[in-house]
Parts: C-alpha cells; sequence; structure tokens
C-alpha cells in the first residue's frame, strides 16, 4: 500500500502540468455538475438551495461523488503545484528531429548532431552549478547557433544535390 | 575528397593552426580557444574542411553515458601541408596575405 502510495505521489509530480490541467478540468467539471443540480432542485422547489447544501450537505449519491470529485481535483492541483520536480525535454531534442528530416544523414552527424551536444553539454552544466538564468540564456544562444548552421549549410547541401543531379543526368 | 593542393581561407588557417598545436579537439574547444569561430559556424567550416581533406573527425561515445556522441577533430597530412605552404607563401609575400589564428 506505502508502495502504490509512493507510486502514485512519484506519477504525480512527474506529470505535473498534466496532472494540475487534469485536477482543473474534474474541478470545473464537478462544480458545474454541482451547481446544475442544486439549481434545478431550487428552481423546482423540491430541494435545497445552494446555500442548504453548503450548510447541511446532500445524501444524494450523484452529489456525493461530484463532491468527490471536486476533492480530487482540488488535491490534484495542489499536489502538482506544489511540486519542485519537473521532467522536461533536453534542450534542441525537436530541433535535431527536424534537422534529421531536413538534412542528409553526414551533414546530420557532422553538423547538427555536434552543435546540439554542445548545447545540451553547457545548459545541463550551467544548471548544475545552478545558474538557472545562465541555463536559459545558452539554451536560446545553442538554437541561435543551430539557425546560423542550418542557414550556411543550405546553399552547401543545395550545391552538392544540383552536383549529384548533374553527375547523373550526364 | 579533393587532392589538389589549395591554399587554406582565413578561418581554415584558425582551425589547422589550432589542430597541429594540440593533436585533436572538439568543435565548442576550439570555439574556445579562438575568438575567430562562432558555435553556430564551426561545424559547417569543419565538414567543409573534412570534405576538402584537411581535417578527419571520428565519434567518441563515452560508454553508460546517455546523448549524443561526441565528434573529435584531427589534422590530416594534406591539413600539414597545406598550413605548411599557406607558412611558406607568407614568408614569400611578407606576410601580405590574410589568415593565422587568433
Amino acid at each position: 500500500m506505502k508502495k502504490t502510495m509512493k507510486g502514485f505521489r512519484r506519477y504525480l509530480l512527474s506529470r505535473h502540468r498534466k496532472v494540475a490541467a487534469l485536477g482543473v478540468g474534474i474541478c470545473v467539471a464537478s462544480a458545474i455538475g454541482l451547481f446544475g443540480l442544486v439549481a434545478d432542485n431550487h428552481i423546482a422547489g423540491d430541494g435545497p438551495t445552494v446555500l442548504d447544501f453548503l450548510s447541511e450537505g446532500s445524501s444524494n449519491l450523484v452529489e456525493l461523488l461530484l463532491v468527490v470529485n471536486f476533492t480530487a481535483g482540488v488535491f490534484y492541483v495542489i499536489v502538482s503545484t506544489r511540486s519542485n520536480t519537473r521532467i522536461v525535454r533536453s534542450p534542441g531534442s525537436r530541433l535535431i528531429a527536424v534537422a534529421e528530416f531536413v538534412y542528409s544523414r553526414k551533414c546530420f552527424e557532422r553538423v547538427f548532431e555536434p552543435v546540439i551536444r554542445d548545447l545540451q553539454d553547457e545548459y545541463c552544466e550551467a544548471l548544475a552549478k545552478g545558474q538557472k538564468w545562465k541555463a536559459r540564456w545558452v539554451k536560446w544562444r545553442g538554437r541561435c547557433a543551430f539557425f546560423a548552421a542550418a542557414l550556411m549549410q543550405i546553399p552547401v547541401s543545395a550545391t552538392k544535390l544540383v552536383q549529384k543531379l548533374w553527375m547523373a543526368a550526364h | 575528397m579533393s587532392n589538389d593542393l589549395r591554399l587554406p581561407s582565413g578561418k581554415e588557417l584558425v582551425v589547422l593552426e589550432l589542430l597541429i598545436n594540440r593533436r585533436e579537439m572538439y568543435g565548442l574547444e576550439m570555439v574556445k580557444a579562438s575568438n575567430k569561430l562562432g558555435r553556430g559556424t564551426v561545424y559547417v567550416l569543419l565538414n567543409r574542411m573534412e570534405d576538402k581533406g584537411y581535417i578527419s573527425s571520428r565519434q567518441v561515445k563515452e560508454e553508460g553515458a546517455p546523448g549524443l556522441p561526441l565528434r573529435v577533430y584531427s589534422i590530416t597530412g594534406l591539413g600539414q601541408r597545406a598550413y605548411a605552404a599557406w607558412q611558406q607563401a607568407q614568408a614569400a609575400f611578407g606576410g601580405a596575405l590574410a589568415g593565422g589564428a587568433a
């Protein structure tokens, strides 16, 4: 049981953004459901009003489930926003995918892989020293370096492609 | 790879000079060692030099280490000859040629 709770907590911490969004969603849905039920009862004149509901509660099973859901939603939001642990993608992981798609394997390995490797090295080094602002700066500088390399590589790759096609045609 | 010996350009000379002095280096090391090389442009330059045959590279993957492999560059015989040719030309023209490491 203890292990299960630990695992559940770790899961919540690792997915804090999604969990927070889920929590807000559950809260909103429950609140709408509760409000709808109470308003219906109030309009019909045979049930408790909003104030009655808040002061006395309700024995209605659906309302009880909604209250539990709402509480669970609040719990999700609290746990997820209090967590300091965040699992994020390594910087440049999306750029790698783009470069791998656009450029040849050889060009990717020789030009873009080292650029991203440098970015990740410097980023992790800054984070390890606790320099968050430097890490952010390194990330932006690395992205700029990547785009500069990509721009410079376009004419080179295009020329090679034209040359290959020319050789194949003649 | 072309075998015709042409004089290397200014930035190519910077790389060749660094590699002659230190045998093996990786890209970021070169950028930090010289103020003429940029982070974004150094690998395009190294790729071009590798195509010309001035330098060679190999991937170094550390055992058990996550992430991308490290690429280490070293100078080739052709690169050494090109650098020597540039030095001779520099001596013959009395320093009128552009280039050289920072």
